[in-house]
């Protein structure tokens, strides 16, 4: 009976007002039959016109993208599940390539690479941006080099592999060793800009990955209050393979509505290997040759184009709106100065950096922060390996304090680690080299940074100061998270103004210096004392 | 790719000993025939049927007797494995065939039979608009209620009235008027 009752929206004036609206024009549609399907693979025979990545639409509206064109045949990737589709149905061309709709709404939401909210919570609204799902990146003359910092939040990061907005940095390591933890760090960091109305919008890709994985990652950001600037989109591990081929994509296309907007956006592929490993499958359905590793020709450039789209866009308005490969919708939009910043994230067997997609994307991306297991059950978290890791062009994208204070702690801890390597074996060793070794570890400990409790880059700078400094020679190797903790309380309470302020304006001078150190000694007498 | 060459073989073969017609009758049933049923195509698929049963099992579905051209042709096709192929290769001739005699495939469904006068008014509109010879096939398919369909070759035009109410349906299912 419940079928029977009447809704608000029922009413005939209303309803004949929305049929009013519907557009029943006929016009011509291209059509053709399918021939076969299997695995999410149609082969569809006619469509004569049809162009490579055009969206195609089934009768029963499942879609599907045209990407090999032969002669007697179009081979067309599903876009939803296979037994929907059958032999003889036919299709026809949509006259697009495949886009999505991107709309300001998405930000708090879930959602999958065609832009569908897959939460379940209302439809979005909004007013909609076709973002094209493939796209050419900027040419050169419409970027700039990589100038302005984008703050992880964490101490090892921000100070030895600095990662700058509009910059490709890469996340590798094994499984289980922290690499999605630091991409949500960064997100949960760009709260403080978020707040100051300067907002870093963030985008997480996540590409097959467990259903239950992606609930709890955006259960963490909503606990945080990182949802209101952050959009998933989400392909898991059930989803066509043609999906999670494209979800990066979707990706890459929100982040440019917002950098091609003026705006900064950070958007994190987790992970490439598994996008690699979807691209392999549509790829060998296809039919199109296997190559090394049984990945097609082109999983180089599946990867290069993708990171290629990451930039940082001309500050001239003149230049920025002569933008090439602009989409339609954003003509007129465009302001100069925004920003996309990719963290794509690769998996690697047993620490294997050398198989054919870590390096692949390696060579593509400006730098890569590289994840040790031993590091990480040794209790060093981030479990970064700083002899491997390197930032290409972050060094101009530090702030002037962190540059000061920081400069040699890479090459220091790296150094470090090779003498403790050595001391290992137990000989005697020198007051020198025994003193570079307690700085090391101590360093070591400062860089040991909780989850989900990314640190302001000024109180980062303070804490370092005090490390590659010596200030830390009198305290006991297991007191440094004690020190570091009363010491960043003592400087919120007591130091914010001269000091916090001072670093956070970009001032390092020797009165903070030396602010820095009376209130590590005045930390120092307390503990010992 | 390789459904083409095998059919543009075929016609050539049959161009040559001016067969292409009676080759066309015999391709156009069995391309009918795979359109209709999967089960010819699961039968060539089957490795465990001889050659000689698949010819057999092709000759029957082709009404019993085949032009000696598009005979050699099967055997030919057999004895390279390659009957997977063949429904690409009956839509490949007849895509050649078409083209070589300037034809236009045009299909008309209708909800109930055309009046004669009105269907030659619009056959003639459509040859005057794409200057083909056109090869007419008419429908009746009661359940698109109103209007025609027109298809041209790969255009189709759809002015009938059970697509204008799926739009409104969709339309309205979607929701994006009611807030």
């Amino acid at each position: 009976m419940s079928d029977n009752a009447i809704k608000v929206s029922e009413i005939s004036d209303l309803l004949k007002r929305q049929l009013e609206q519907i557009d029943i024009d006929t016009h011509y549609d291209e059509v053709g039959e399918v021939l076969e399907v299997s695995d999410g693979v149609a082969r569809i025979y006619g469509l004569s016109n049809v162009g490579s990545n055009e969206l195609l639409e089934f009768e029963n509206g499942v879609k599907a993208i045209a990407m090999n064109l032969e002669e007697d045949n179009v081979g067309a990737v599903l876009l939803g599940p296979t037994y929907l589709v059958k032999e003889g149905f036919t299709v026809k061309r949509t006259g697009r390539v495949a886009s999505i709709n991107v709309s300001e709404e998405m930000l708090g939401r879930v959602i999958n690479p065609l832009g569908e909210p897959i939460d379940g919570k209302e439809s979005i609204g909004g007013e909609f941006f076709e973002m094209p799902l493939e796209r050419k990146a900027p040419g050169v003359i419409f970027r700039q080099p990589v100038s302005e910092p984008l703050q992880t939040g964490l101490k090892a990061i921000d100070a030895m592999i600095p990662i700058g907005r509009g910059q490709r940095e890469l996340i590798i390591g094994d499984r289980q060793t922290g690499k999605t933890s630091i991409t949500v760090d960064t997100i949960i960091n760009q709260l403080d800009n978020y707040n100051a109305g300067d907002p870093v919008y963030c985008i997480y890709v996540a590409i097959g990955q467990k259903g239950s994985t992606i609930a709890s990652l955006v259960n963490t950001l909503r606990e945080y209050g990182a949802m209101s600037y952050t959009i998933v989109v989400a392909a898991a591990a059930a989803d066509p393979a043609a999906l999670r081929y494209l979800a990066p994509y979707a990706g890459a296309a929100i982040g440019e509505y917002f950098r091609d907007t003026g705006r900064h956006a950070l958007v994190i592929y987790d992970d490439l290997s598994k996008q690699a490993v979807a691209y392999r499958e549509v790829s060998l359905i296809l039919r199109r040759p296997p190559g090394r590793e049984a990945y097609p020709g082109d999983i180089f450039y599946l990867h290069s184009r993708l990171l290629e789209r990451a930039a940082k866009i001309n500050a001239q308005q003149e230049v920025a709106e002569q933008m090439n490969d602009l989409p339609d919708c954003l003509k007129g939009k465009v302001k100069a100065g925004g920003t996309l910043t990719a963290l794509p994230i690769i998996e690697t067997q047993a620490g294997d950096i050398s198989a054919y997609i870590p390096t692949n994307v390696i060579s593509i991306t400006d730098g890569q922060i590289f994840l040790d297991t031993d590091l990480f059950n040794e209790g060093i978290r981030p479990a970064i390996n700083v002899g491997i890791s390197v930032s290409r062009v972050g060094g101009n994208a530090q702030i002037k304090p962190m540059k000061k204070v920081a400069g040699t702690l890479k090459t220091d801890q790296a150094q470090f680690r090779e003498l403790e390597a050595f001391t290992k074996f137990g000989s005697e060793m020198d007051a020198v080299t025994a003193m570079t070794i307690d700085k090391g570890q101590k360093n070591t400990q400062l860089l040991i940074q909780p989850l989900h409790k990314p640190l302001p880059v000024e109180k980062q700078v303070a804490i370092l100061y005090c490390g590659t400094h010596g200030l830390l020679a009198n305290i006991p190797l297991n007191k440094v998270k004690d020190f570091e903790n009363n010491f960043l309380t003592l400087l919120e309470y007591s130091y914010k103004e001269e000091v916090l302020n001072q670093i956070k304006r970009g001032n390092f001078d020797d009165k903070v210096a030396s602010l820095i150190e009376e209130a590590a000694e005045k930390i120092k007498t307390q503990m010992v004392g | 790719m390789i459904a083409s060459r095998y059919a543009r073989a075929l016609f050539q073969f049959a161009a040559d000993r001016q067969a292409e017609d009676k080759v066309f009758e015999d391709i156009r049933m069995l391309e009918k025939i795979f359109s209709e049923t999967t089960q010819l195509k699961s039968a060539l698929n089957n490795p465990l049927l001889g050659k000689e049963v698949k010819k057999q099992l092709l000759i029957t579905v082709c009404g019993g007797t085949i032009h000696p051209v598009f005979e050699r042709f099967i055997d030919l096709i057999l004895q390279n494995k390659r009957e997977s192929l063949l429904h690409n290769v009956a839509l490949k001739y007849m895509d050649f065939y078409y083209e070589s005699r300037n034809l236009a495939i045009v299909r008309l469904t209708t909800a109930l039979p055309l009046e004669q006068d009105i269907e030659k008014r619009l056959i003639s509109a459509i040859k005057n608009l794409i200057r083909k010879d056109l090869m007419v096939e008419k429908n009746v398919e009661p359940n698109i209620i109103g209007g025609f369909i027109l298809e041209i070759d790969d255009l189709r035009w759809d002015g009938s009235i059970s697509t204008q109410l799926k739009k409104i349906h969709k339309k309205l299912a979607a929701g994006s008027f009611v807030k």
